[in-house]
């Protein structure tokens, strides 16, 4: 098995093939047969969403209520993770966390997508003055290290609530400014995989032949491009929803970010985890194991999606 | 070449003009009034008093003209004032830059000891044993968020031995070894962090280089494996593996930001994470600014690096 390319290239696919199943049914059953390791990824994922949408149910105790009596517990049967330093129940703090995670994973990764595909999409089908303007501006934004720049993002908006938003809650200023700031960084860097995927279906021979049938711009895109740039970028989602989830963990790591009240993996291993870990090691141990679980689980399944999404390495 | 080198150089001087201007709208884009918020912390301040400190900011000229003046500053090596501590943003920066420095190169080491061998034990034995551990290894490396390994780290040896990693930072001044000791531990857990991406471009690139014909004919030479390997194989290989050591200058940064916090370490990651926490501005715009030229700097010369090693490589 080859590993073709490693982070930050995405292989561009061709035209879809149009024999018998379509081309995103062949590449579920090719992953699902020959890639266990994203089966792996996949499986995680699910567990993932089922906690995202279930957790009021799958959580045995609200995730904030404080059980007296019950304090830095060790993991038993009521408690399958243990309890914190004011009671409360560590695995339901830990699948409402998956909750925040997942929202404000999936929010950032559908900005991003946005902007990468429009930015993508107009770079490389129009090229010149445009192309260039978009390019140099990426290269200045891709040479940045992108967590000073949320953290720079979350700084300057620390004072302030955005009209329209509740004042606090999973989504109020700080979160959605996070999601904006990752999503956007995250869109500019995959708006070059998008627009090398562009260029390759704009150099085409089919694409040219409807340009002299007399397609319009609109026609081609929709038509051509469009449906062309699709796998890259369901890979680069996959991807950047691992990215988005490991940004947005750190930055509660770091106490800035989601505000302290909700649960947050991130939070949860800076706040309770850093004050009572020798007492209570499980306060560390859980939270954190969700989070690298997650991360593994979406870098697996975008490789793997990559692999079989990719036509030129199909056989 | 020299053309090469002359366009690539005078790319990153709007790089960082644009890196400039962003970083001196961070204080402008401050909904609300700068004013008002340092002036909070004053609640007997007057309306002269704002005025004053509106001007001593510079803040009642046209943006242009600020932005003009900020630049003329910069490039003077005039980075601002805290407005807290009065200190010069570039004092900061002169005492802990060092810090961070040391640590970044030393992560970026460790990644690189450890990546480059595992990386092509991997691509030479592959499919064998040796390359699934190595492999799960990168992903671990890749998955597993450094600032949860390093609570681990402090956590676990202290209750199963007694021990943990020290977290106090001792300047090499007051006694090398003890200065080596305190670093090493986030050194390691960010230079695993950083070994994970390297090692996988490196498997990648060795298994490429060694089905190239060249490699085939040095086999039927006769010539030993080792020798194929050290002496054919990795020169060409490592060449794609030195731009990802640019792309790693990025990871590192983001990495010393929080490990120093971690670590209690004085560096210029510590120093940003606390300025964001006090709403210092010119600091934060200050550690942005020298973070960014850093970065792009070393992405220039990792391009001008590249095009040397490998002559067929010219941007046009």
């Amino acid at each position: 098995m080859q590993e073709v390319g490693s982070a930050g290239t995405i292989a561009v696919a061709r035209r879809p093939e149009h024999r018998g199943r379509s081309l995103y049914t062949q590449a579920l059953f090719r992953l699902l047969t020959q890639k266990p390791m994203g089966v792996l990824g996949l499986a995680i994922v699910v567990v993932l969403v089922v906690a995202a949408i279930g957790a009021p149910w799958m959580a045995p105790a609200d995730p904030n209520a404080l059980a007296s009596g019950a304090k830095l517990e060790g993991p038993s049967l009521s408690h399958p993770f243990g309890t914190d330093n004011l009671g409360r129940d560590v695995f339901s703090r830990v699948v409402f966390g998956a909750r925040i995670s997942m929202t404000i994973g999936l929010v950032a990764v559908i900005t991003s997508t946005v902007i990468s595909v429009a930015i993508g999409v107009l770079s490389g089908f129009f090229g010149g003055v445009v192309d260039l303007l978009f390019q140099r501006l990426i290269d200045a934004l891709i040479a940045f290290p992108g967590l000073v720049l949320i953290l720079a993002m979350v700084a300057i908006f620390a004072d302030t609530d955005l009209p329209g938003l509740p004042e606090e809650g999973a989504i109020s200023t700080p979160t959605v400014v996070l999601m904006g700031t990752i999503g956007f960084l995250l869109g500019v860097g995959g708006s070059r995989i998008i627009r090398s995927a562009v260029l390759s279906v704009r150099a085409s021979t089919y694409v040219e032949a409807a340009q002299s049938l007399g397609a319009g711009d609109l026609r081609l895109m929709r038509t051509h491009i469009l449906p062309n740039v699709l796998p890259p970028t369901i890979t680069l989602a996959t991807l950047g929803l691992g990215t988005a989830i490991l940004l947005e963990a750190t930055l509660s790591f770091l106490g800035l970010g989601v505000p302290p009240n909700i649960a947050t993996w991130g939070g949860m291993l800076n706040r309770e985890a850093r004050s009572w870990m020798t007492e209570a090691p499980w306060l560390a141990l859980f939270p954190g194991l969700a989070l690298s679980l997650a991360v593994f689980g979406f870098n697996m399944l975008g490789d793997a999606l990559r692999d079989v999404l990719d036509p030129r390495l199909r056989t | 070449m020299q053309r090469y080198i002359i366009r690539r150089i005078a790319l990153v001087i709007p790089t960082i003009l644009l890196v400039m201007f962003m970083t001196f709208m961070i204080l402008r884009l401050v909904p609300g009034d700068v004013v008002e918020l340092i002036m909070a912390e004053n609640p007997y301040a007057t309306e002269q008093d704002r005025e004053a400190l509106r001007e001593s900011l510079g803040l009642d000229d046209p943006i242009p003209v600020q932005f003009v003046r900020y630049t003329g500053n910069v490039l003077q090596g005039d980075l601002g004032t805290s407005p807290w501590t009065k200190r010069p943003v570039t004092d900061e920066l002169r005492d802990r830059a060092p810090i961070t420095l040391e640590f970044g190169l030393l992560s970026v080491l460790v990644g690189l000891v450890v990546a480059l061998p595992v990386g092509i034990l991997s691509a030479v034995r592959q499919d064998t044993w040796a390359d699934y551990v190595s492999r799960s290894f990168a992903i671990l490396a890749l998955s597993v968020p450094y600032f949860f390994t390093a609570t681990l780290l402090v956590v676990f040896p202290q209750i199963w031995f007694g021990w943990s990693p020290p977290l106090r930072y001792v300047p090499w001044s007051q006694g090398p070894i003890d200065h080596l000791y305190y670093m090493l531990v986030p050194a390691v857990l960010l230079g695993v962090n950083l070994s994970g991406s390297v090692m996988r471009m490196t498997r990648t690139m060795m298994l490429e280089t060694m089905r190239q014909d060249y490699i085939r004919t040095a086999f039927s030479k006769g010539l030993k494996e080792r020798s194929v390997v050290i002496r054919h194989a990795l020169k060409n290989a490592l060449i794609p593996v030195v731009t990802i050591i640019g792309l790693q200058i990025g990871l590192a940064v983001s990495g010393t930001l929080i490990l120093e916090t971690i670590f209690n370490m004085p560096g210029v990651g510590r120093y940003f994470i606390s300025a964001i926490f006090e709403r210092d501005y010119p600091s934060v715009q200050g550690v942005v600014l020298i973070l960014a030229v850093v970065v792009v700097s070393v992405n220039l010369m990792v391009d001008l690096l590249y095009g040397w090693l490998d002559p067929r490589i010219r941007y046009s």
